[in-house]
Formats: structure tokens, sequence, C-alpha cells
């Protein structure tokens, strides 16, 4: 069954048998009943957590040398903390759930109006919603409180569209708009099966005795919009519940996983080899000892031990078993918990970031997931999209050829459209005020004069142009027309901007368009109204590239007015009669585009009666079509979009965002490759290529534009030869590639040739590419370039694919709905945050999250080695080391916090500099960090300290006499002295690894080892919590030997790793040090300054001459970095531009000395009076 | 909402500018504290070496002179006077105290006093529990374990010539140990039972064996000569009774006398490493200077940077 069909109304006798689903919606996860046993599921899913299971079964097996409290403790407070977190946010899915299923509306029950909780509608019902109520359920519009049946709704919620579209009932239902007429509805109804096609739908109804009628998207309310600028409509429920087109599109988006969490897992499963490793030697070597010593050893009285076999295999493999679970700690349970709250901190940063928040909007960055802080550390590859991204999506109307006679050359004809309207504001009186400063009154003379000088044929095309774009398109007006009293305060929406664009700018011409209604759409052209009879709409999508109307004119001619790409048009003109300009209007397009101007062209057609109706009857045919409506629909249109009269064509300008430029050259000095992937022609692309920098003069161009195989393979080969060129190998290149070719590119033998060529490029654009092609191209790189990282950016819906398929993406959040944004991980307001996110918060959060993994790692195996070290010296008895209770408590009291600090807090330079310096984001810089080298120094340095900790103590204590008072140690003070080592070396550790410090990583470090002492001497002072422990602080602490041994143990674990980390300092630096450097000397610099601001003496001179400089320097300077960064973010700008001049003094190298001395002489020179008994104070 | 984006501007916190230090490895802190830190250390080391080189040790063995069951003589000669307090250990070798089975069998209840059932010291006990295997609580091992059941029983006497010395067998425990920990049970368990493996819970021997050694050479205090000296060129004999076998386990018994100073007894390793670790750092520290004022890199130059 391929479709669905039901009476209206559908009466059914078993309320158990109905056919379709019911309207209450479940987004929660979990019940009561169910939420232990799928939550414990869930968490064992993760293999940290089930390896910890397995250890706590294992400590229940009577061999065991641990007691399953000490795993099972840490475990429970692991899971109970995700567990309480679920249960938190289930709880909130329930309330809202709750919420939505008792939300009431009007339905029609027993013949009058009831308010009806959602959850009860059911399919068939008539429901009447009202004015900005949401609609509970996909509903077929009937009738609405316009005489016409048309409504408005806001689709925010479902597409992030913030423009109101129209909805229209079919003539034939007008009429069921009170009680009386819908106790008499009678029909039978069949749509399309639930889908998650929003823009589509397909249905017919049949009232009794008459024909069928066709239903289309047109008609379909859908749950989730709301109702605006509409009383009321009425309507009958189509789909419920998860039928519904809201819920059959909330797919889950794919969950990503950073890199480095995927490469976390190999290093985790060397950890679990390592732990192998220490059990079978444990198990070998217990056997052994055994087998050796069972005689010998009496006072073990092995023999005598009940329970155990004392067969050599079983020993062996209860010593396996014993020595893995005394050594389970190597895994660190808490790194986890202790990733997922730095990344969680990581996010919470991103969206707090004052300098990454747009003003203009109120729109802050914001991360919308916290799994990939870390991968925005390594991006090596950038895709993103051009309009809405690289420029602000607000057209311009700036030229138009009409007819060959290019007009508005040099400056902006009709008015900019600024569609912050569509942007959620609460201050809409302060935007009003900003869109009409931004209007600009439109004044060119040759147009107007044109089209009103005798020279008619001109005259005619002007006209004829600017009624195509006052009646080509789509646009609705807002504000009610009675209540204004002149036409600029017309305020439109158009689903796009260049529509809203064209649109005012007939307006500034003096072709208003004032209204449009079902049938009609009326304009005012220059004083006098004129109503067009509105017959069709081909509208448009992306594949058509076009839009055209057929109207019929105030005389009785049928026109159609088509308005699109270059390409589609072309194609369409009439062949036969050739048009002697189209060439003409063809460069000068062409010459649009290579200014970087958005083109649309404009043409028309003259139909006859006879065969408008003939076409119709098709058009009408194809869509009350059930079954591939939207095909056909097309191909109907074909037949009438064809033969066409070239008028002229419109160019649109797309400002550059602010600071673009300068954020693309950042990325590119950072080391990533930026391929724009865009829609506009190649002229257009390669001049915004230019305009923001991507493209340089020094830059060799490759194009590849051949839409025939043939000609794509020579042109790839020629390409190869030239960008391979042995003599060329630091020749800048930058790849541009038309989206017919890319077909050819993207396909099986051919991809890699083109990705080798590719990837030689620095910069690639991409033109005229289709959405798929998008995510083709991003997919292509990211499985077949070794270690890429990319990250898509996007506005539009048409970046979704891109988005999703990318291993990071970002949405602008600007104009073109919220689909983008929904589907991203990252949304910010403006390219140009792009490269603080990547540079500063992506580059700390990949070292925070770097140095957590790889410190908890080494904490583990330091602390574990030294239990196999130990094996030897205790028969290979898996005897721990430390009581038991403080291996569970070593990753959760002692050791944990401070390095979570460092991962929340660490910064090894200043976030000012990594934007100054982008070079310092290199991918392979990044990941040098987390490679396999890395990884081992980590662990042969635990293993290094853990040999230091163990044996140091034994030589010194060993069997030697230690006390001054001759008692004998015990193995307890052994272990407590070892245990207080680890706890001073593994933090003092952190301390040598932080490089930021805050008070917090002072509590938190030296609060962790007054914390060991203030547990320990609890726990001797209380034979109850520990007999073995008792009074061992006094016995350990008050004898010198445990500090001498302490401090020896202290410095050898670290003098190593202070000292390579001097030598590489100072004679291996990597970049990061040198810049380190300099931020101390700035620090300096700026101190001695503040001091000398502070002598009173010379306030007012000091400070004089300091501003003057200030300013030049500042404004020298935020023009450097793009004058944006200062002018959204002028906090701070005092001690900015401070730097500023430090920085200059630096740059040039002008010790401080001479600078004050410079400062000073230019100071009695200019002010002699006020410097006499300052210049003495200097001079001391 | 501009008054949010302020505090939001101003949170020092929010925006990660939270006051810090970012200490870097300069050399003109590094090299000096390095030099400083090695003569510290060298000169700590030279006080140890100095200090231990004042303590006088006797060690002999007896294991091999002995048969087990009979009561034996050791003579021995101090090297120089030993003056009081003089230490008298035993010293156990290849003697597993910490292996896991021996440290975990007993019962601490029980040693602080309290009877058991023998479900109790089934817990803890195995495989020394009661007697015969018997599981009635009257015939739980009073106390029970292996630690018990093990304890050195040898008994030595100092002597010099016939004279018994004054060593004293006091005071050899941890205090706490006494005080708190070990509490003899009410009724105390009769000395005769076979059940009995030791009478009095406080006896100072016995708690000092009860403190189990971390490694399997282990001494453990015997008595104490607190007042007079061992002089030098005497001799001094040590009476043996000689009960605990080690032969099995290829152990040997020794007698140790020694002197302590505050850093303890006869540890040699101790000044010699700090000596070492001293030299280390002050010629680390060495090297870092010569490197530095033979060619050193000007800290800060953005020349260095490596895409300049």
């Amino acid at each position: 069954m391929d479709q669905r069909e039901f009476n209206i109304p559908l009466i059914i006798e078993d309320p158990k048998l109905f056919p379709f689903c019911d309207n209450s919606i479940k987004s929660s996860h979990y019940t009561a009943m169910n939420f232990v046993p799928k939550t414990l599921f869930e968490q064992f899913r993760r293999i940290a957590n089930f390896y910890f299971l397995i250890v706590v079964i294992l400590e229940y097996l009577p061999f065991s040398p641990l007691t399953p409290t000490v795993s099972l403790a840490p475990l429970v407070i692991v899971l109970s903390i995700t567990a309480a977190r679920e249960a938190y946010e289930d709880y909130q899915r329930h309330k809202s759930d709750n919420e939505i299923n008792n939300r009431k509306v009007l339905v029609f029950r027993n013949n009058e109006w009831l308010p009806i909780a959602w959850k009860e509608i059911k399919v068939s019902d008539f429901v009447k919603v009202q004015e900005n109520e949401f609609l509970p359920v996909d509903l077929l519009l009937l009738s609405s409180s316009n005489n016409n049946g048309i409504c408005y709704i806001d689709t925010r919620n479902l597409d992030g569209e913030t423009n109101l579209k129209i909805k229209q009932a079919i003539p034939e239902t007008l009429q069921y708009s009170n009680t009386d007429k819908l106790q008499d509805f009678y029909a039978e109804f069949a749509s399309e099966l639930p889908n998650n096609n929003i823009n589509g739908f397909d249905g017919n109804i049949t009232f009794e005795n008459q024909e069928k009628l066709s239903l289309n998207q047109n008609q379909l309310l859908l749950r989730g919009s709301t109702l605006k600028n509409t009383k009321w409509v009425i309507g009958f429920v189509v789909f419920t519940g998860k039928d519904t087109k809201l819920f059959q599109n909330s797919k889950e988006a794919p969950s990503k996983r950073s890199s480095v969490e995927i490469q976390l897992n190999p290093r985790l499963v060397t950890l679990f080899f390592f732990l192998m490793c220490i059990g079978t030697v444990g198990g070998i070597m217990s056997a052994r000892w055994e087998k050796d010593w069972k005689k010998k050893a009496w006072y073990i009285a092995i023999d005598k031990e009940s329970g155990i076999s004392q067969n050599i295999v079983v020993r062996g493999i209860v010593g396996f078993f014993s020595f893995v679970i005394v050594s389970n700690v190597i895994v660190p349970i808490s790194l986890y918990v202790s990733l997922e709250v730095v990344k969680f901190t990581q996010s919470w940063f991103i969206n707090k970031d004052m300098k990454m928040y747009h003003m203009e909007t109120d729109t802050p960055a914001k991360a919308r997931t916290s799994n990939l802080t870390e991968e925005i550390g390594c991006i090596n590859h950038v895709f993103s999209d051009k309009t809405g991204t690289l420029t602000c999506n607000i057209m311009n109307f700036v030229k138009c050829s009409i007819n060959g006679e290019i007009y508005g050359d040099d400056q902006i004809i009709g008015g900019e459209i600024n569609d912050l309207n569509r942007i959620e504001n609460n201050e809409k009186e302060k935007n009003q005020e900003k869109r009409k400063e931004k209007k600009k009154k439109f004044s060119d003379k040759n147009l107007l004069n044109d089209l009103h000088k005798s020279d008619e044929i001109q005259s005619n095309y002007i006209h004829e142009f600017l009624l195509t774009m006052s009646l080509c398109h789509t646009v609705i007006i807002e504000n009610n027309l009675e209540e204004i009293d002149n036409y600029s305060e017309i305020q439109y929406q158009a689903a796009s901007p260049d529509e809203g664009a064209l649109v005012n700018a007939t307006r500034e011409l003096g072709y208003t368009f004032i209204g449009r209604t079902p049938k009609t759409i009326t304009i005012d052209i220059e004083g006098e109204r004129k109503t067009y009879e509105l017959l069709n709409i081909l509208e448009f999508n992306s594949s058509r590239k076009r839009m055209s109307v057929i109207v019929k004119d105030p005389e009785g001619q049928i026109i159609l007015l088509m308005k699109g790409a270059d390409d589609t048009i072309y194609e369409r003109l009439d062949q036969k009669n050739k048009q002697l300009n189209s060439d003409i209007i063809h460069n000068q397009i062409e010459s649009f585009a290579s200014e970087g101007l958005r083109t649309l062209c404009f043409a028309k057609k003259n139909i006859s009666e006879e065969d408008y109706n003939e076409w119709n009857k098709l058009f009408h045919k194809a869509n009350t079509l059930t079954v591939d409506r939207k095909k056909n629909v097309e191909m109907v249109c074909e037949q009438i979009e064809n033969e066409l009269f070239l008028i002229g064509a419109s160019a649109i300008e797309d400002k550059l965002q602010k600071g673009v430029p300068q954020a693309i050259s950042s990325l590119s000095l950072a080391g990533i490759k930026i391929w724009v992937l865009t829609g506009d022609k190649r002229g257009t692309a390669i001049n915004i290529g230019h305009s923001c920098s991507l493209l340089t003069n020094e830059m060799e161009l490759i194009n590849i534009t051949s839409d025939i195989l043939e000609e794509y393979l020579i042109e790839m080969e020629n390409a190869n030869e030239t960008a391979f060129q042995n003599n060329k190998q630091y020749q800048p290149m930058a790849l541009i590639i038309s989206g017919k070719a890319l077909r050819f590119a993207l396909t099986e033998n051919q991809k890699l040739t083109f990705l080798k060529l590719a990837q030689r490029c620095q910069a690639v654009i991409c033109c005229r590419v289709s959405p798929i092609q998008k995510s083709q191209i991003v997919e292509l790189v990211r499985h077949n370039v070794k270690n890429s990282t990319t990250l898509a950016i996007g506005d539009g819906a048409n970046d979704v694919s891109m988005i999703q398929a990318a291993h990071v993406g970002v949405g602008i959040s600007g104009n073109e709905g919220m689909q983008a944004v929904n589907s991203s991980d990252y949304s910010i307001a403006q390219f140009r945050f792009l490269s603080r996110l990547l540079l500063v918060h992506g580059r700390w959060c990949y070292k925070r999250v770097i140095k957590v993994i790889l410190y908890s790692f080494y904490k583990n195996v330091a602390f574990s080695f030294m239990q196999i070290l130990f094996g030897h010296f205790s028969g290979w008895s898996a005897q721990t080391l430390f009581p038991a209770f403080l291996i569970s408590t070593y990753n959760l009291f002692f050791t944990s916090l401070p390095i979570l600090i460092v991962g929340i807090f660490d910064q090894d330079i200043s976030d000012e500099s990594e934007e100054k310096y982008p070079q310092l984001y290199s991918c392979d810089n990044q990941k040098d960090d987390f490679s396999f080298k890395g990884y081992w120094i980590w662990i042969i340095e635990g293993v290094f300290h853990a040999c230091v900790m163990f044996f140091i103590p034994i030589l010194i204590i060993g069997t030697n006499i230690v006390r001054h008072d001759g008692k004998p140690t015990a193995f307890w003070v052994y272990s407590i002295i070892i245990y207080t080592s680890v706890v001073f070396v593994v933090n003092l550790k952190v301390a040598i690894e932080t490089t930021y410090w805050t008070w917090m990583h002072h509590f938190t470090i030296w609060g962790s080892i007054i914390f060991w002492f203030l547990l320990i001497s609890i726990f001797s002072n209380s034979l109850k919590l520990s007999s073995d422990l008792h009074s061992i602080a006094k016995e350990v602490y008050t004898h010198p030997i445990c500090w001498i041994s302490l401090l020896l143990v202290v410095f050898i674990c670290l003098l190593p790793d202070i000292a390579w980390k001097y030598i590489r300092r100072n004679y291996f630096p990597k970049d990061f040090h040198i810049i380190q450097e300099i931020e101390k000397k700035k620090a300096k610099y700026q101190k001695k300054i503040k001091n000398l601001k502070n002598l009173n003496f010379s306030n007012s001179v000091e400070e004089h001459l300091l501003n003057s400089e200030q300013e030049e320097k500042f404004s020298k300077i935020s023009k450097m970095k793009g004058d944006n960064k200062y002018n959204d973010n002028n906090w701070d700008i005092s001690q900015e531009s401070e730097l500023s001049i430090l920085e200059a003094h630096f740059s040039s190298d002008v010790d401080l000395k001479e600078g004050l001395k410079k400062r000073k002489n230019n100071k009695n020179k200019t002010i002699v009076l006020n410097s006499s008994d300052s210049s003495d104070l200097f001079e001391n | 909402m501009s008054e949010v984006i302020n505090q939001l501007r101003s949170s020092k916190f929010k925006q990660q500018k939270l006051p810090a230090r970012q200490p870097i490895l300069k050399p003109r802190s590094v090299i000096p504290t390095m030099l400083i830190l090695g003569v510290f250390f060298i000169v700590l080391g030279v006080i140890f070496v100095l200090s231990v080189d004042s303590v006088i040790e006797v060690s002999k063995r007896y294991d091999d002179k002995c048969k087990i069951g009979s009561n034996c003589t050791i003579t021995f000669e101090p090297p120089s006077d030993m003056e009081s307090p003089v230490y008298f250990y035993y010293q156990l070798t290849n003697y597993y105290q910490n292996h896991r089975r021996y440290v975990k069998s007993r019962d601490d209840t029980q040693l602080g006093g309290e009877n058991l059932s023998y479900e109790e010291a089934e817990e803890l006990c195995d495989p020394i529990i009661s007697l015969d295997g018997e599981k009635k609580d009257s015939m739980v091992y009073q106390p029970c374990g292996l630690i018990v059941w093990s304890q050195f029983n040898d008994t030595l006497t100092v002597k010099n010539g016939d004279e018994v010395l004054d060593f004293n067998e006091k005071g050899i425990a941890w205090e706490s140990d006494i005080e708190k920990k070990f509490k003899n049970p009410d009724p105390l368990p009769d000395p005769d039972s076979q059940t009995t493996l030791q009478s009095d819970y406080t006896d100072e021997h016995f708690v000092v064996w009860m403190r189990v050694a971390a490694l399997p050479t282990f001494r453990k205090l015997y008595a104490i000569l607190e007042k007079g000296k061992l002089e030098k060129g005497k001799q001094y004999s040590v009476n043996i009774e000689n009960h605990y076998p080690v032969s099995s386990f290829d152990g040997q018994k020794s007698i140790i006398f020694t002197t302590t100073t505050w850093v303890g007894g006869k540890n040699s390793f101790l000044g010699y490493a700090y000596i070492s670790l001293g030299s280390i750092l002050f010629l680390i520290g060495l090297g870092f200077l010569l490197k530095h004022l033979i060619k050193p890199r000007p800290l800060g130059k953005e020349k260095y940077l490596k895409w300049d």
C-alpha cells in the first residue's frame, strides 16, 4: 500500500483497532521501571566501565587479593554520576512531553468545538487553531478566517526559516467554516504515506458525487509551526504523532566522535596489554615460586590452605588473575569522567566567550556538542560555503543590464534589503531604524531618463525589466497596507534575500509591489495601480535554478515572466529568432560576475490563450498526481518555459562579512587548507576568492571547467603537469573547478587524481556545486587524505549534508534559517569567529584534553607498576603494596582534581598570541603530542617514576635500622612512605606540566597533598577504620628518614623532567616556548610602564604622550588585524593598545631604556614647563 | 541585555582571564637553583656519611653454628666502644613475612582482646584457625593465624663472661601497639592449653613479630642496652636457645648489635645517594651555565620562530 486512505468522518467501532498512531509524543528514553537496567546497559557498553565491572566480579572470587569494595566504590561513583545526569535529562524530557501532550486545542466533537488535549486528537478530527497557537498535528486546511482561505504560518521550529509562509485552502472547501457545515462533511481522502519531506505533499479529496480534488503542500499545515496574522483556521487531521512531518524529520544527527577519542581506544588497549603482561609475569612467577617454596616455607603453610587446588596450572591462573586484580588501577577509571567534565567546561567557555559574541544580532557562539572540543584543535581542511558564510547575505541591487545597456555603473541603485527583521530580536524598533539607515535613496538618473525617454524600444525594455522584477517573485507583505501612508514603509518578507533586494529595488524605481492574493498581484507603477491576474507560479528549486510566473496583464495578454541563472535561461531562449544582443548581455553578465556580483537573468514570453489553456490542463493533471508528482510537474513546466525572450540581467552585490579576509589568512597561516564550495558562477567565486584573500596575486590559478569527460581528462593532465613541475615546488597554486567538471572528478577512478591535484594547491574553489556534491567533496577528503580532519561551515539548508559529513560541522546562525545550525556541532554568528574558535579554543582544548589523557595514563602506570616490582619481593603472592582503600582512593582523592583543573584552565600561551601567531596552530604539531611516541614517553616516565619510588625507599630503609630509637620498621610503614612519595611526585608532575598557575591550581595541587596527610592522620588515629594503619602517621612522619627519602625520591624523579624541559626550551625551543618568552617580556615591559605612569609627577604629560601614541598605533594595528575585532570588542582597548605600543617597540627592537629616553626627549621638547621637575626624577 | 553582556565581559573566569602566573624555566633562575641545590645535597650527603660513620654495628650469623633444639653460645668483639643505647636485633633472611597469605592471616580484633567464634576466625586466619581443624569456637587458636603460629621462638641472652648484661626486653615495640592495639582477652588464655599459641598478647617480642616486615630479609629488635657500654676488645657472648627452623627455606639467622644516630643505623647508601644526586645536579647546572655563557639563546626573539 503506498497510499493512505480514510473517510472523513472516520468511524471506527473498536478504538483498539484504530489504524493510525495517536498524537502523544514521547521523547524520553526511560521510564521509572526500566531506568536502572537500561541506563546500566548503556553505561556498560563503554569499554572502560565494562572492564571495571569484570574487575569487580573477579574480586568476588575467593582468591582475590582485594575486596570488591575497592573497585566497586569508584565504579559506583562513576556510574551514579552519569546515571544522575541521565535521570535529570530524562526528567526534563518527561516534563516537556507531558506539557506538550496535555496542551489544549479546539476539536470538533459532538457537533461543537471542545478543548481537547493534544494527545487525544485522532486522524480525521476537525481541529480549529487560533492565532499564535501551535499546530498540534499535520492539518489539512479547509477554511480560515480569511475569505480566500489564506493563512500565514511561521515554520521556525520546523525548518528554522523565519519568514511567514502562505497557505491557502482549495476553493471547494472554503464553505466548511462553521459547525453546521462541518456536521454534513463527508469525503474520501487519500494521501501519500508519512514521510519527511517538509516541502511537499500529495493528496486528494473526493466529496460525495464530485470530482477528485488535488491537494498539495499549500493546504498542509505542519505540526510545530505557528499560526500568524490569521484569526483562526479549520482543518482535518492528516498525520498524528510520529507520522507528522516534524517527527519524521527529527532524525538523530549522526553522532560524531573526535579522533582523539577514537585514538584513545588503541592506547587503552595497550594498557590492557600491559596489564595482561603484568598478570602473565605474575602468574608464571607465582606458580614457580609456590612450586619451589611449597615445602620450604613452612611458615606460610601453603599445603594447609583450604579451598584452592594445589595444581601448578591452577595456581598459575590464580596468580594471573590476582596480579590483574591488584594492578587493575592501571586503567584510569576517572579518565572518562574527567574528560567529560573538561570537555563540558570547554564548551561552556566557548559559549561564554565575548570575543565570539556578535553584538548586532545578539548571538553568542554555541557549542552544540561537547564531544568535539579537542577535534577543533587540529583541523586541516576547512570547507566553506560562500553565500551567507563568507558574505553577509545582505543583498544589494547594484547593477543591471537591460537590452545590452548597463545601468548603475558606479553607484548603488535600488535599496538594500536588510533582513534583520528575520532575525529574532527583541529590539525591533532599533532594527527598523537601522534598516532605514541602510536604505539608500535610489538615484540612477540614466535609467529613469531612458525609461521616460521617447526612445521607445529601450523604454519598453526597461518597463518590462522592472515589471518582471516586481511580478516574478514569491515575496509577501508583512504589514497591513491600510495602516501605512507611504510605500517606503512596506516591509517585504522574502524567502531569499535576492528576491527581497529585487523587489525593494523596483520600489525605489517606482514599480512598487503592493500586494498579492492567490489569484492576483497588484503593483503600483509610478502612481498607477495595476492588478495582474496570477495564473501559475512555477516555483524555484535548486535543480531548476529558475522560477517563473504566468500572469494575465490588465489588457488580457498572458505572459510568462522568468528569472533564473544565466545558463538555464540561455538554454531556453528562442533559438529561431536569435536575439542579436544576447551575446552582449552574456558578456556583461560575465563581467558582473568577475566583479563578484550575483547575477540573475530575466526573460519573458507571450502566450496565446489557447496554448495556455492546453498547457494548464497538463499542469493541473500533473499537480493532482499522488505519485511522482514533482518529476511530472517539472516536465510540464519545461514545456512552457521555452522560446523565451531575453530582457536583461541584474547584478546583486553580496558584501563580504567583516573580518573574513583576516580570518582566512589566519587560517591559511595556520596550515589549514580552505576549500570554498559555492553555487555561484566561476567569475563571482574567483572574485570573492580574491577579495577575501583566499587567492593571492602570487598564486597560479588552475582552471578546470570542461563539461565533457574527454576534455576534462586533458585539462587534468595539463593541470597535473603544471602543478608538479619540479621548478615550481614552492609556487603557490589555486584550483578552480566547476560543478560540471566535478561530476567527473568525483567518480571512482578519477577522484584520487583530482584529490592529489587539490592537495597540491593552497586553495580550492568549487563553483556551481550542488548540495550533494558539497558533501561528496567533504567525504572524498575525509576518507582519502591521511590524517585529515575536516571542518565544514555553512549557513543554509544546502550545507546540511556537508556539515554532517565533515568531522566538525559549523553553522553560521545567520539569515538563511536555522537548518544548518541545527545540524551543526558549533554555531557562530560570523565567519570571522571561526579563526578564534579554532586557533584559540581549539588549540587550548586539544592541548588540555591530551594532557589530561596522557597524565591519567602516566599516573596510573606509575602507581600500578610498583605492584609488579613488589611481586618480586613478596614471593609473587600478589600482596598489595598499599592498603586496599588507598588503592581505590588513589584516583579519586589524591590525583584527580589537579589534572582536572589543568584540563580546564591551562593556557600555554594567551589567546592574543594564539591569534597573532596562527602558525602555532598546526595540526601536525598538535598531533605530535598524542602520537604513539608521545604516549610512550609518558608511559616510560611512569615506569621510571615507579622504579625510583619503589627502589629508593628499599635501598634506604630496606633491612636497615632507620630510626634513632632503634625500633624496627614494618611493612605498612614502608608502604606509607612510598604512597607519600607517590602523592608528592604525581602532584608535582602536574605542577611541572602546568603552564598557567591560577589560585585554583595552587589550591588543588597543594590541597591534594595536604588532603593526603589529613586522611592518613585520621586513619592512623582510629583503630576501627584500619588496624593496619593504626598510629602509622606518627610512626612514619616523626622520623627524619621518611622526609630524607621523600626528598631524594622527588628530586630523582623530577630532575630529568625539569632538565629536559630546560634543555628543550633553551636549545631546541618549539614555537610556543618562544612566544611564552615574548609574552613574558611584554608583561614585564607593561608593568614598568604602569609603574612609570603611577609616579604622579608626570601623569599628565606621560598620559598625553601615551594617548597620542596609542591612538596612532592602535589605528595602525587595528587596521592590520581587521577593524572588526576592535569595533566589536572595545573592551580592554586600553590594555590592548598599550600592548600594541609594546609590540611596536619589540618589533623594532628598541630597548626599553632607549624607548623611555626617546619619550623623555620628546616630552622635554614639547612641554617644557611641566617637565621641569619630572625630568630629574626620570634620571633617577 | 547589555548588563548581562557586561557582566559576562568583565568576568575574568568566563573569559578565561583569571590572574595567573606563567613561570618558565629561564637560565637565570634554573642555573643558580641547580647549583645551590647541588651544593646543598652534597653537604647533606656528607653529613649523612659522617653521621653514619659513627655508628658501630656487629653482626654474627648463628644458624650454621647451632643445631635446632640445642643451646649454643656465639661470641663477638665490638670493634670499638659501643655507648648505650645499644640495640640488639635478630635478623632472618629468605623469610617472606610479606607474602599475601601470611600478611592477611591474622585477626586484629582477636589481638585487641576479643574472643572469636570459629566463623570469624575462619574468615581471616586461614589456614591456622583451630586445633586439628575442628569447627568449634572453643577450639579456635588463641590467637589464630599464620603470623602468630610461626612466631620466632629462639631465646637470646647476652653475657659478658658469666655476667648477664642488662639488656632490656621492654620498650622494643611501638608504644601505640602496646597501649592500644594489643590487649589480652578476658579470661586470659590458658598457657597450657594446646589452643593457646600466645598467652600474653602484650608481650613485646610477640608484638614486634606481629608487625610484619616489608622485605624477605628483616631485622627485629630483641632488646636494648640502656645503660653502660660494650667495650672494645672485650669478648661478649650470646647464649642461644635455638628452636626456630630456617634451614628448610635456606634462611639465615643472625644477631646484630648496633648503635644509632639521628638517621638510624649503619646505612651508607643514604649519604652516597645524596652526594651523587648533588653532584649530578651541580654538574648539570654547571653544564647549563657553560652553555649559557658560551652560546646563550636570547629569550623571546621572534626570529627564532620556525616560520620566520
